[in-house]
């Protein structure tokens, strides 16, 4: 083989080698490439919000079945004598109190958390006395529901804390660590069912009312343990958690008319006013409304998707910034209804007084 | 090529390979996410999507157990509603495992054993399509109660109910979607085994002492088991806390039981069928359909009659603690309301309250005037007529009589009689005879009352009361004045028996003018009968008060012996006592009610030991003895010892809080014991048969002058078992003055009996819980007794001294009310009689109450179920207690008395009948204690239902669920346009005359699989 046919075969084969694009082409393979990558982030982009809005909407009506089941459940089944005592009781606390141990609001900006009292007409933060429960809004522990309902349990011979028998169970709203470990940073909004053991329920006996379930010193040789009765206030235990991201919790409670009545409408007997809490030691349709025992309840409870939890964690911890014309209440409202589902249901109490 | 060359154009072809393939590699990475995003989410969804599902047919499966409630509830209150209504369960009716704890209706106004429906599901369009004997299996029936519930698989099972509907996509006829079943199980039958103690509550006047109602009445039964033993007992100290809280029967898992440890969930398992924490009924009458709600007594005793009436106002002549201060014979010690001993003023009545004459002897010695005391004339002397006699007065009570001055009058004697004289048969004539002793016609003797302890007596303590059960003897004085008889009688000596020593040469009358020759042999005649009349005089300032009549039995017309006209022979003697147990023991108090005023001489014997000699006076020649060993009713006046009294009787001390302590009510023309005892089931009391008593009227203990404070919740009857509606009709709470205030004395529209039973329970450990239900177990509860002394035959007169009893044995009080009063009695007597006589067993009198233990209690339980078990097989329930506590047909007795008599309660260790006394255990005593909480139906029971939710394409079960209820019928009526006290004749609406009264929810609980 000679170097000239090679040189000038190699010459002629390697051309189109070195041929570059010409401009259009480049123009056009760069407006089509960025067109592609502009559709597939557009895509990307609308798939994942709504994989993240339908996760969240999902995981929100998960954590709200779960808990409107268990509250269905319990209510149905809760007990009442008329002996004078409160075996049902229900407040919506213009503050933390109802579980001083145990509320934290260290690492939060002032003023950012769920708002304790009303600040503004846009988003107030009580305004429970709202015809439709779904309007409501609770106070900032939500409402702190207590009553005596039967367990539901695995009746183990050896274990009588699996008895099914009565129990004193307290529901409420309780914004503090998900963890134990107090370095845990991770602080959310937590819809607690503590549940005291069938054997402290008959110990401590039922008035809902009493020291025991409802005092705020620490008990001697109660550290927070599952069943203790003082947990129907401070619910030190995680596992009382039933939901997490609940940052609303509200109760209604119906008494049935009289017989001959106008109206076979139920009766609010709470709120009826402008009353925060109501004991139920009388039966229904007998003295005051806040004192009656209920014959239904209608129950809500607002739920936080993912990202609202994510956006409510960021805003309270300072990691976003107030917008311009809206108070730190109103905007933390913003961002709740805006990222949060309403779950509401409606309950028979089926059990009467004798 | 060159190398370089061709490195450099291999390359150049790969740049451009990747060059090209740059943006697809993109959007096949891109669209790969793309698509992994929306399989995950796909499958996140899916199985969300699964969840949801799973949980709306959980959902459905619960409105289906809902459903069977609703259904459960409207079947019970359609069958069990109506007051005539009445249950039991199948255990008698064919049942067997699964089904028999299905709990039957049955009609009270009908007869049979077939009953009205089953309630069970299944019966809700055909009343009897499921029977106990219908087969069940798994596929058409469901398991309602098993292990998890009473340790038996398949212990109940309901048949199923398909819920079917139109419009199923694909199915083009009605399709199954559902499927329910349901099943009423009867509380009532199961004993009432945690109820509190609220006895300690009534501290209200009169009460002050809560044991006293402790022995009146169940106060709740102990949790016993087939055998009779106690398992726990709720209202031990223990249990005290835990009980007062208890609303549903599964907290009794954390009682404590009697020996150590809590129940645990095995142990009520074992026992689901037997133990019930608390029964509720209504207090209604099953018997008459224009009856209604029960009245109550206490409001209105005169809905007995008047003298009725009068026996239950105690308080009128019971002698109140401060006026026994000021009677003429004051107690010793002073009687104090906290006092154990009460005594009675005696009166004619009603009720008539005194004491009952048990012994009589008028002897007389008709001869001529003796030379000395000693020495008859055999030579002619005035014609005398001496007297001698003794008699013996016996408080039949159980409580103290205030001690009075007493006379008797006694008439009936000949007034003449016909001295035959054999010798000089020309000077035979007629002589006075009574008329020598009678002032106004009337032979007067006095019996006076002392405290003294006169020569011969025994200690003065026994006579600061005349003691209950105490039997007194009185004989006549000496009297040789010859006077005219006094007004105020012949001069008698308490306590004395000994007829020679003082009477001596008894009372001497003179014939006047008559003289005959001693030696002459004479006799006496009298050719008609003679019927002795004696009257019991109360000499009271305010004047003489007849307070009992007794007739003695007719004596023959008689002829005496003859014998010298001077003899110191007594004849004739009218001698006549009691008719005891003369047909053995377990035969007294048959006949005449010994406390009727007018006692007739049918109640009495002649002689001083039955009728030996017969009616003949003149056989009794010199008789003068009292004490025979062998009578119940005599005691030796040497003797002072407490266990020869003997008390029958009770009267009422405090106010009566059972039917069954009107068995102590006298009764007119009736045997004693009539109410409550089957010889009594055709006894009336203000035309009433008292057997329908416990059906018609209960007692709240409400009478005047009781007013228990509290309302509402915290108001405590004197029946504390009997719970008060916390709220009117108007909402605000029960007083005691709406109580009052309610027509008729029907107190019951707001009251439920708790701690009840069903009588036609055919469980062993439930009538042995029920049984045992009066008992003192701990030394807060024990029984506390007067102490007695036998140095003085009583308790102390410097103060009451108590004892107390405690034990886990069951009580049946005869006394009731009083047993504190009479309890201490030892084995054995000290009177003395007859050679080889064996003694009666009189301490058995006294006691008041029968203690059974376990033992015998689980023989009487099991005798009583088999009985109802039979009786089931033949005649279906009890309808009504009437029913119940009467004869059954072609028997002398009642189930409950045959089942103490084939448990063999009432016999010696020899197996011989023991006397008829308060250790003889009766029908009336055990309806003492129950009858307040025994009724023949059930007004509480337990619903269990299930639902499940079905694929109507695969006829899949994909959801179940179950639910408990206990509901409970109230007094007031379905409809509120009829009160509660409307009688069921006379309602108005007609929802209540299908419906009767309303059943309410009171508990409802879902259950797990775990539950059943």
């Amino acid at each position: 083989m000679n170097a000239a046919p090679s040189g000038s075969s190699c010459n002629h084969r390697s051309r189109p080698l070195y041929r570059g694009f010409t401009l259009i082409e480049v123009l056009v393979a760069s407006g089509v490439t960025l067109l592609l990558v502009g559709f597939m982030v557009a895509i990307v982009g609308n798939v994942t919000g709504f994989w993240s809005r339908t996760s969240g909407r999902i995981s929100a009506e998960s954590q709200a079945r779960y808990a409107l089941d268990q509250l269905t459940l319990d209510l149905q089944s809760a007990i009442y004598r008329d002996d004078g005592a409160t075996w049902l009781a229900a407040s919506v606390p213009t503050n933390t109190a109802t579980s001083v141990s145990v509320w934290v609001t260290t690492g939060a900006v002032t003023g950012n958390l769920k708002p304790s009292t009303a600040t503004g007409t846009t988003n107030p933060t009580l305004t429970y006395g709202a015809t439709n429960i779904a309007n409501g809004t609770f106070g900032p522990a939500g409402t702190w529901l207590r009553f005596f309902t039967t367990k539901r349990g695995a009746n183990t011979a050896t274990d009588v804390t699996t008895l099914s028998s009565p129990v004193a169970v307290g529901w409420q709203i309780i914004r503090r660590a998900s963890a134990t470990n107090t370095a845990n940073i991770d602080r959310r909004y937590f819809l607690h069912r503590a549940e005291v053991t069938p054997a402290n329920t008959l110990n401590t006996g039922f008035d809902i009312t009493a020291a025991a379930y409802s005092g705020t010193a620490a008990a001697t040789g109660n550290t927070g343990t599952l069943g203790t009765a003082r947990s129907v206030r401070i619910p030190l235990d995680l596992g009382t958690i039933i939901a997490e991201n609940v940052i609303d919790f509200g109760v209604y409670f119906y008494t049935r008319p009289t017989t001959g009545a106008t109206s076979s409408a139920p009766i609010r007997i709470f709120p009826s006013g402008a009353e925060t809490t109501h004991l139920a030691n009388r039966p229904p349709r007998s003295g005051t409304a806040i004192t009656q025992f209920p014959e239904e309840a209608e129950i809500m409870i607002r739920v936080l998707t993912d990202e609202g939890a994510a956006q409510i964690a960021a805003f309270e911890n300072g990691r976003m910034t107030l917008p311009a014309g809206r108070t730190a209440a109103q905007y933390w409202w913003d961002i709740a209804v805006a990222k949060s589902q309403v779950f509401t249901r409606r309950v028979v109490l089926r059990a009467q007084t004798l | 090529m060159t190398p370089s060359l061709l490195k450099s154009s291999s390359f150049s072809a790969a740049f451009r390979a990747r060059a090209g393939g740059f943006a697809l590699l993109i959007t096949i990475t891109l669209l790969s996410f793309v698509v992994l995003l929306l399989v995950g989410l796909a499958t996140y969804t899916r199985i969300e999507t699964a969840i949801s599902g799973n949980t709306q047919k959980q959902t459905q499966a619960r409105q289906n157990a809902l459903l069977a409630l609703d259904v459960a509830l409207g079947q019970l209150q359609k069958n069990a509603g109506p007051d005539q209504r009445v249950t039991a369960t199948a255990a008698s009716f064919g049942g067997v495992t699964g089904t028999n704890r299905y709990t039957g209706v049955w009609d009270a106004t009908t007869s049979g054993k077939t009953p009205t429906t089953w309630l069970v599901s299944g019966n809700e369009t055909n009343a009897l399509a499921i029977k106990p004997t219908t087969p069940l299996t798994a596929t058409n029936a469901v398991e309602l109660v098993g292990l998890k519930t009473s340790v038996l698989s398949n212990d109940v099972r309901a048949p199923l109910v398909p819920i079917t509907t139109v419009g199923v996509p694909g199915q083009s006829t009605s399709a199954t979607i559902g499927r329910y079943a349901w099943w009423i199980g009867d509380q009532g039958v199961k004993a009432p085994v945690a109820l509190p103690d609220k006895s300690g509550s009534v501290s209200y006047s009169p009460w002050t002492d809560s044991e006293r109602i402790r022995q009146q009445i169940s106060l709740g039964a102990p949790a016993s088991d087939t055998t009779a033993v106690t398992v726990f007992d709720a209202q031990s100290s223990s249990n005290t806390t835990l009980v007062s809280r208890l609303p549903t029967t599964n907290q009794m898992t954390f009682l404590n039981k009697s020996a150590t440890g809590t129940l645990g969930l095995a142990g009520l398992q074992a026992r689901f069928h037997d133990w019930s924490s608390n029964n509720f009924n209504v207090l209604a009458n099953t018997a008459s359909n224009s009856a209604g709600l029960r009245q109550d007594l206490s409001l209105d005793a005169s809905l007995l009659g008047s003298s009725a009436q009068a026996w239950l106002d105690y308080v009128s002549y019971m002698e109140a603690p401060a006026d026994g201060a000021t009677s003429v014979f004051p107690p010793k010690p002073d009687i104090t309301a906290s006092s154990m001993r009460r005594r009675y003023v005696m009166q004619l009545g009603p009720p008539a309250i005194s004491p009952v004459l048990s012994f009589f002897l008028l002897s007389f010695n008709v001869r001529t005037l003796p030379t000395d005391k000693n020495t008859p004339s055999d030579t002619p002397q005035p014609v005398q007529v001496r007297a001698r006699g003794a008699f013996s007065l016996w408080n039949p009570y159980s409580s103290a009589l205030a001690p009075e001055e007493l006379q008797l009058e006694i008439t009936g004697l000949p007034a003449t009689l016909r001295l035959d004289n054999q010798t000089t048969p020309e000077d035979s004539r007629s002589i006075p005879f009574s008329s020598l002793f009678e002032n106004n016609g009337v032979i007067r003797i006095r019996l006076p009352w002392s405290t003294d302890t006169a020569s011969g007596s025994n200690a003065a303590d026994q006579r600061f009361s005349w003691l209950p059960g105490r039997t007194y003897s009185w004989t006549i004085k000496e009297d040789l004045t010859d006077s005219t008889p006094p007004a105020n009688g012949f001069d008698s000596q308490l306590n004395s028996q000994n007829i020679d020593l003082v009477s001596g040469a008894g009372i001497q009358r003179t014939i006047p003018g008559l003289i005959m020759d001693g030696s002459d042999q004479c006799h006496l005649e009298f050719s008609s009968a003679s019927q002795l009349k004696i009257n019991l005089v109360a000499v009271r300032p305010s004047g003489n008060v007849i307070i009992a009549s007794f007739t003695s039995p007719e004596f023959e017309s008689f002829t005496t012996t003859a014998r010298n006209l001077g003899s110191f022979t007594y004849s004739p003697s009218f001698v006549f006592r009691l008719a005891e147990n003369e047909n053995g023991p377990g035969s007294w108090l048959t006949g005449a009610d010994l406390r009727e005023p007018n006692l007739p001489g049918s109640a009495y014997v002649f002689g001083t030991n039955g009728s030996v000699l017969g009616a003949n006076p003149a056989l009794y020649e010199n008789t003068k003895i009292i004490s025979a060993p062998e009578r119940l009713l005599d005691r030796d006046v040497a003797s002072i010892t407490y266990n020869e009294d003997v008390p029958v009787f009770e009267l009422p001390r405090l106010p009566i809080l059972s039917l069954g302590m009107l068995q102590h009510l006298p009764v007119d023309g009736a045997r004693p014991f009539s109410i409550g005892n089957s010889w009594g089931a055709a006894t009336t009391i203000n035309s009433i048969p008292s057997g329908q008593l416990f059906d018609q009227f209960f007692f709240s203990g409400l009478v005047n002058g009781v007013n228990p404070t509290g309302s509402g919740s915290t108001l405590v009857l004197p029946n504390p078992l009997i719970r008060v509606s916390p709220r009117t009709s108007a909402g605000a709470a029960t007083t005691v003055s709406d109580l009052r205030g309610l027509i008729d004395a029907r107190s019951s529209k707001y009251l439920l009996q708790g701690g009840s039973f069903n009588l036609n329970s055919t469980s062993i450990a439930a009538w042995a819980s029920v049984l045992r239900s009066v008992r003192f177990t701990t030394p807060a509860t024990a029984f506390k007794y007067l102490e007695a002394d036998a140095t003085t035959g009583t308790a102390s007169t410097s103060g009451e001294s108590t004892l107390s009893v405690q034990s886990t044995d069951a009580h049946f009080f005869r006394f009731s009310q009083s047993a504190q009063e009479t309890y201490k009695a030892e084995a054995g007597q000290s009177a003395g009689g007859s050679t080889g006589v064996t003694p009666p067993k009189t301490e058995l009198f006294r006691q008041g109450m029968v203690s059974l233990n376990s033992a015998q209690v689980q023989t009487l339980a099991t005798k009583i179920t088999t009985a109802i078990r039979a009786y089931h097989s033949s005649s279906g329930p009890f309808r009504t207690l009437e029913e119940f506590l009467s004869p059954s047909a072609n028997a002398t007795t009642s189930l409950l008395e045959q089942a103490i008599a084939d448990a063999g309660i009432n016999v010696d260790s020899d197996g011989n009948s023991i006397e008829f006394s308060s250790q003889f255990l009766t029908q009336g005593d055990i309806m003492t204690a129950l009858a307040p909480v025994l009724f023949p139906r059930s007004d509480t029971f337990v619903i269990r239902t299930y639902g499940e939710a079905v694929n109507p394409a695969t006829g899949v079960s994909e959801g179940k669920a179950w639910c408990e209820a206990l509901v409970q019928r109230i007094p007031d009526y379905f409809d509120p346009a009829d009160d509660a006290t409307v009688a069921p004749a006379d309602l108005t609406s007609t929802l209540n005359q299908n419906l009767g009264r309303r059943f309410k929810v009171v508990s409802f609980r879902w259950l797990t699989r775990s539950d059943i």
